[in-house]
């Protein structure tokens, strides 16, 4: 019977965890700058990794759709440095740039061999390209081996402006 | 016996047509080209023995070309040829993993020296130097706020401080516009500087860009 309880427990857990991953409502409630915070506190704990946030103040609240898809690309590269990248230190950069805004995340980890993803395609970039292409945005990945990686998107305020 | 094959690059085409000259009786020339990215290229193509390269040239300088090399071949064997007398570029030289520093004011018969030594697997730095880049190495080096920067930071910083804009510099690397004025701006924070002409200040300082 306690087993059946704790397995209960450990899977609303684990629900609450999976919903939170596809549906942020940390998003919807605190904005994209506190999400972020949140999200990077979280990873920070997680994966004993420092995480220097630094946001700029925007100068309005941002399109839903702007927010979900930095918060994501956010998520992804995070979860990127946590699994692969062997990183001391992350840093993270989101400012309002040219009508639109940049997300930068930066860490200092084992990085990759950019030459090579043609023929190895990370499903993690296609993902965020793809994310970023669907909002007007533009990404880019930068890296090279012992070097770390940056991966720099900008999606702009009003779809259409690029 | 098969004479080693060297690869040249320098900008100035003189140098390079007495460099081929003064080579061509103890080695093999591989190939001949003018810039940084040119040199990674060819280094690649050709897979020359020895790569002998001026330090300062257009697009990518010799020593963050090296650096490259290095990443996909650490025993890639560079002997930088230039005119900077100066320690501290030897010094860069030699952390960047080069195999020699010779100055263009030396004897001939001493680059040859230098490329024998690589090829031996030897490092060869000028005598007028030599001393001095000892004593440095020992009494601790500075620190280097050129270090701080990543690959593609110090690429372009090498491009802002040739004149060109973010514009032309985003085209050639094939990154976007953004991504540059990104990496402009995170340079001055982190070097401490206010605005481009320091920022192209510093390049020419720290030997990253030769105007």
């Amino acid at each position: 019977m306690r087993e059946v309880r704790e397995g209960l427990v450990r899977l609303s857990e684990d629900i609450h965890a999976l919903s939170y991953r596809l549906h942020p409502s940390l998003l919807d409630d605190l904005g994209l700058p506190d999400a972020l915070q949140v999200e990077c506190e979280r990873f920070s704990r997680e994966a004993a990794v420092p995480v220097d946030v630094r946001l700029r103040a925007l100068s309005r609240a941002l399109p839903h759709e702007v927010s979900l898809c930095l918060f994501r690309i956010a998520q992804e590269a995070l979860r990127n440095v946590g699994r692969h990248a062997r990183a001391r230190y992350v840093e993270l950069t989101l400012q309002e740039l040219d009508g639109g805004v940049q997300l930068v995340v930066r860490d200092d980890g084992v990085g990759f061999d950019p030459a090579l993803e043609p023929r190895r395609p990370s499903l993690g970039h296609a993902s965020m390209r793809e994310r970023v292409h669907l909002s007007g945005g533009e990404i880019d990945f930068e890296s090279a081996p012992g070097q770390g990686t940056t991966i720099l998107a900008w999606v702009p305020l009003e779809k259409g402006r690029s | 016996m098969t004479r080693p094959r060297v690869l040249l690059v320098d900008d100035h085409r003189i140098v390079a047509e007495g460099l081929k000259r003064l080579l061509e009786a103890d080695f093999e020339l591989a190939g001949v080209v003018e810039d940084g990215r040119a040199m990674i290229e060819a280094a690649r193509a050709l897979r020359p023995d020895v790569i002998v390269a001026d330090i300062s040239m257009p697009h990518l300088n010799g020593l963050d070309a090296l650096a490259r090399l290095k990443q996909e071949d650490p025993g890639v064997k560079v002997v930088f040829l230039t005119m900077h007398a100066e320690v501290a570029y030897a010094r860069r030289a030699l952390e960047a993993g080069a195999a020699g520093f010779v100055l263009k004011h030396s004897a001939p018969a001493e680059l040859v020296l230098a490329i024998r030594s690589a090829l031996e697997g030897r490092t060869y730095v000028a005598p007028a130097l030599a001393g001095e880049v000892f004593r440095a190495a020992r009494d601790g080096a500075p620190p280097d706020a050129a270090a701080s920067l990543t690959p593609r930071q110090r690429e372009i910083l090498a491009l802002l401080a040739e004149g060109l804009a973010a514009k032309e510099i985003a085209g050639m690397l094939g990154i976007s516009v953004r991504t540059v004025e990104f990496h402009k701006y995170r340079m001055m924070e982190i070097l401490g500087l206010a605005n481009s002409a320091e920022l192209v200040h510093f390049a020419i300082k720290h030997g990253i860009v030769q105007i």
